[in-house]
């Protein structure tokens, strides 16, 4: 530990400081390509979850700062994509928790711009399958987005939502239970 | 396409590994993939780019009441030098020029906000009047501080007495970019001092202790610095030192693969030294000052909860298994009104429960009121303010009830930053939004959620703090290793039974567990249920209500739940003179052997499919079933299994029947009963 004292004049000696700019740069510079690759897929796995594109890239955008924090731990470990989806699915999760909770306060429901709309989708199947997808609970979403949208396998979400394969099964089974329901009763 | 592609139908039809309909499975991931590909995202890296280095969203307090400065709009805005700063009595803002040049770096302070300008000099600014604080303008070219404590004691620490006597001292903290080679400094007017291989400076409420971490290369076979504390005392002119074990020692930390401390804060009455290790999210801890010993506060390893608090602030941290916290930032559930806030003052733990939907929460160290802030979309009148965001005051940390008082401050920003009270137009938006919102209005309470029940004084969930076992685990690791102090009355007991002494006792350090939630007894308990359509209003209401109870594990709920004439069996719970304590008595085996008891059992069970029959409803439906439908493998078997157990599953598919723990609610919403057996 060194003190460094005033200099006879009053003035400031300088502070023995080591600029952050490099490591900073670097730092950015692999976040900036991460954002290259994997943003709009991160962007549409929030949509799929929140309905609302904004919201979703406020998530994704989060994400990134989070990242940035821990970007060095993070990128030891070697699971920074891993790590990026969990931030997605959880920040999806608090922002459907706090839409609830608005909801509760709010006279009439909250207005949000459509995550993806059915006018562009090609088919009306499709647009129904995502009708029901967003009237399931988010849990149940969350594994039925992960096991078609992001392809992980039971074991994956599992991990991923930190709950058991039998659960995954469950959540999954009363998940394309209600998408067959609707989609039985369009036909 | 793979086999293993969701959107490969199954050639021969039925259902694919996952027991899904394999048609239906490529329909949905058709689907799915359809509506992904059809979001286009706007977003750019230049919107991220302008973020980074944010440092997270705590309001702090300011001198004026009506004025406070968020951290993270200071700091995340701020990229070029303060060129202009106005407004009027109740309004401050701080007109950001555009400079590119700049490094974005600034954080308020007390009463002070910290810029670093494009010159590459650092400003302390009066945040309510936006004037250069004396000698700040000789300050030296800096480069990207993370600016750690503000003293603005009249008393400088005796340890670093060559500072001169007035003003405040800011304490600055350098990452090297290199590990064990942080360094601190320490401003006061154009005095600076620095101390090299240190980091995470904190100041005592009072300004007149120091706090911080010496750093040295790791010992062999160690990746993460050694780590000691240091606290300079100014009224004594002392050190004192507190060698880090967990970064000393290497069989230490392999053991329990916890970081050096960082993000120091100091209690209120500054006897305790929080701080916090990295293990999977962030776990606080305490230093006794007085005596070195340190305590984990986390119950166990699925808690993490927030670091400390910046600076002087009594928030401890938020502690719930669902939340996930990172360097100050949630990022799950954290809006979920259950989630308990955990507060330590001077070695007195209190827990309440979090005003709902709130954002983020500081105590202000002299009143010790809470802060808490609510985000606000769409309010934003402005464009390109992104959204406006509000403050409230809690009269204080104990009261059950939230107040809102004449403290409502919205902050907008974008080219600049306006800190001011809420117009009345504002007020009515809010208003719409939280029906019995009322600022200027004492009367006019925001009253917590309806498990929070009324009552005098702190609104502390009956419980007694009860250690973790896994408490105990780190506690006796810390005896073994030396890092406990024992009391002498203590020391001839084994290692396990003086921490569960120590960790019943209250004071400071006390190990404290979340309370409110049913212990999880061997199973996922689901935190909630969706109220069920297609059940009768009223026996849905009382099967939510019934849930909640168990939950919360709220016996004298239950108990209210039982009809007149419930009917209850219970062959192991003898001699009990009512369903309730023969519940209890059981509840208590269960526990007692960390197995599912009534209220796991219960919450299970209500979280599954109910039987329709002769107007009652049954939980689970598989009570209705016939023997040919007890096929193993069946998606809702694996589902009761996961409430029931494998055993009692197991007994089941002999059986071809469940004639296991069910409940019954009427059709008028009575609770019939909880009965088990044929």
């Amino acid at each position: 530990m060194a003190i460094m004292s005033p200099t006879a004049d009053g003035s400031a000696s300088p502070p023995v400081v080591v600029p952050l700019a490099s490591a900073r740069t670097q730092r950015h510079r692999e976040l900036a390509e991460l954002f290259r690759r994997e943003h709009r897929s991160l962007v549409r796995l929030a949509a799929l979850l929140v309905d609302d594109v904004g919201a979703a890239e406020e998530i994704v955008q989060d994400a990134f700062v989070a990242l940035d924090r821990s970007w060095g731990e993070v990128r030891e470990r070697g699971r920074v994509d891993a790590y990026m989806r969990s931030i997605v699915l959880n920040g999806a999760r608090a922002r459907m928790r706090r839409r609830v909770v608005e909801r509760k306060h709010q006279p009439a429901p909250a207005r949000s711009a459509p995550g993806a709309d059915e006018a562009v989708l090609r088919s009306a199947e499709a647009a129904e399958v995502l009708a029901a997808v967003r009237t399931l609970p988010h849990r149940q979403r969350e594994v039925i987005v992960l096991r078609y949208w992001s392809d992980l396998p039971l074991t994956g979400i599992a991990d991923e939502l930190d709950i058991s394969v039998g659960s995954v099964k469950t959540h999954l089974h009363r998940a394309t239970a209600a998408v067959a329901a609707r989609l039985e009763g369009t036909r | 396409m793979s086999t293993d592609d969701p959107r490969t139908p199954n050639p021969i039809g039925g259902p694919d590994d996952d027991g899904v309909d394999a048609e239906l499975a490529a329909t949905i991931g058709r689907s799915l993939h359809e509506a992904g590909d059809a979001i286009e995202p706007t977003g750019t890296w230049n919107d991220v780019a302008g973020r980074l280095g944010e440092r997270g969203r705590r309001p702090s307090w300011a001198t004026a009441p009506r004025v406070l400065v968020a951290i993270a709009a200071v700091a995340a805005l701020v990229a070029g030098a303060v060129s202009m700063i106005g407004g009027d009595e109740d309004e401050v803002i701080l007109d950001i020029g555009a400079d590119p040049g700049a490094t974005p770096t600034a954080v308020a302070g007390p009463r002070s906000i910290v810029a670093m300008a494009s010159d590459g000099r650092t400003r302390l600014l009066d945040a309510t009047t936006g004037a250069a604080l004396a000698g700040s303008e000789a300050w030296p070219t800096l480069s990207a501080p993370q600016v750690r404590g503000i003293s603005a004691s009249h008393a400088a620490p005796a340890g670093l007495g060559e500072l001169p006597p007035d003003g405040s001292t800011l304490a600055l903290s350098f990452d090297s970019g290199r590990a064990c080679l942080g360094s601190i400094s320490l401003q006061r007017g154009g005095s600076v001092f620095t101390i090299d291989h240190a980091s995470d400076p904190a100041f005592s409420v009072d300004g007149d202790q120091l706090a911080y971490l010496e750093l040295d290369d790791p010992v062999e076979g160690m990746t993460q610095c050694q780590s000691t504390f240091v606290i300079l005392d100014g009224a004594t002119g002392t050190t004192a030192r507190y060698e880090d074990l967990y970064s000393s020692d290497p069989s230490i930390s392999s053991l329990l693969h916890f970081s050096s401390p960082s993000d120091l804060t100091w209690s209120t009455d500054g006897s305790l030294l929080g701080f916090t290790r990295s293990y999977e999210g962030s776990t606080p801890y305490l230093l006794d000052v007085a005596s070195g010993a340190e305590t984990n506060l986390s119950p166990d390893a699925a808690h993490v909860p927030e670091r400390f608090a910046d600076r002087s602030w009594r928030l401890i941290g938020l502690a719930d298994a669902d939340t996930w916290w990172l360097q100050g930032e949630c990022y799950a559930e954290c809006t979920d009104p259950a989630t308990p806030v955990l507060f330590v003052d001077a070695g007195e733990a209190t827990l309440i429960e979090r005003p709902p939907d709130e954002i983020n929460l500081s105590v202000d160290p002299a009143s010790g009121r809470l802060l808490y802030e609510r985000v606000s979309d769409g309010l934003c009148a402005d464009p390109p303010c992104s959204d406006l965001r509000y403050w409230q005051v809690a009269p204080s940390v104990d009261s059950e009830q939230f107040v809102a008082l004449d403290d409502v401050v919205v902050a907008a920003w974008g080219p600049s930053i306006t800190v001011r009270p809420a117009t009345d137009e504002e007020i009515d938006a809010i208003h719409e939004q939280q029906p019995g919102y009322s600022p200027n209005n004492p009367d006019a309470v925001t009253t917590l959620p309806p498990h929070s029940t009324s009552g005098d004084g702190p609104q502390v969930p009956d419980t007694t703090w009860m250690p973790s076992p896994a408490a105990i685990t780190n506690c006796v690791r810390f005896i073994e290793y030396g890092g406990v102090v024992v009391p002498e009355d203590l020391k001839d007991m084994p290692p396990a039974s003086i921490c569960e002494e120590m960790l019943a006792l209250a004071g400071p350090g006390v190990v404290v567990a979340p309370v409110g939630q049913c212990p999880p007894g061997g199973m996922e308990l689901p935190h909630d249920i969706a109220p069920d359509t297609a059940l009768p209003a009223r026996v849905n209401e009382t099967r939510l209500a019934i849930f909640e109870a168990a939950r919360s594990c709220n016996w004298d709920a239950l108990e209210e739940l039982m009809g007149d004439d419930f009917t209850w069996s219970f062959g192991d719970a003898p001699g009990a003179a009512s369903a309730r304590s023969a519940l209890e008595q059981l509840q208590a085996a269960a526990d007692a052997a960390g197995e599912r008891g009534p209220l796991q059992l219960i919450v299970g069970l209500l979280s599954l499919d109910a039987l329709d029959r002769d107007d009652a409803w049954t939980w689970p439906a598989q009570m209705g079933w016939n023997s040919a439908a007890f096929v193993a493998g069946h998606p809702d078997l694996d589902e009761l299994a996961e409430v029931v157990g494998d055993e009692t599953m197991e007994e089941v598919l002999d059986l071809q029947a469940y004639l296991g723990w069910r409940l019954v609610i009427l059709e008028d919403g009575t609770w019939s009963a909880f009965v088990a057996g044929d």
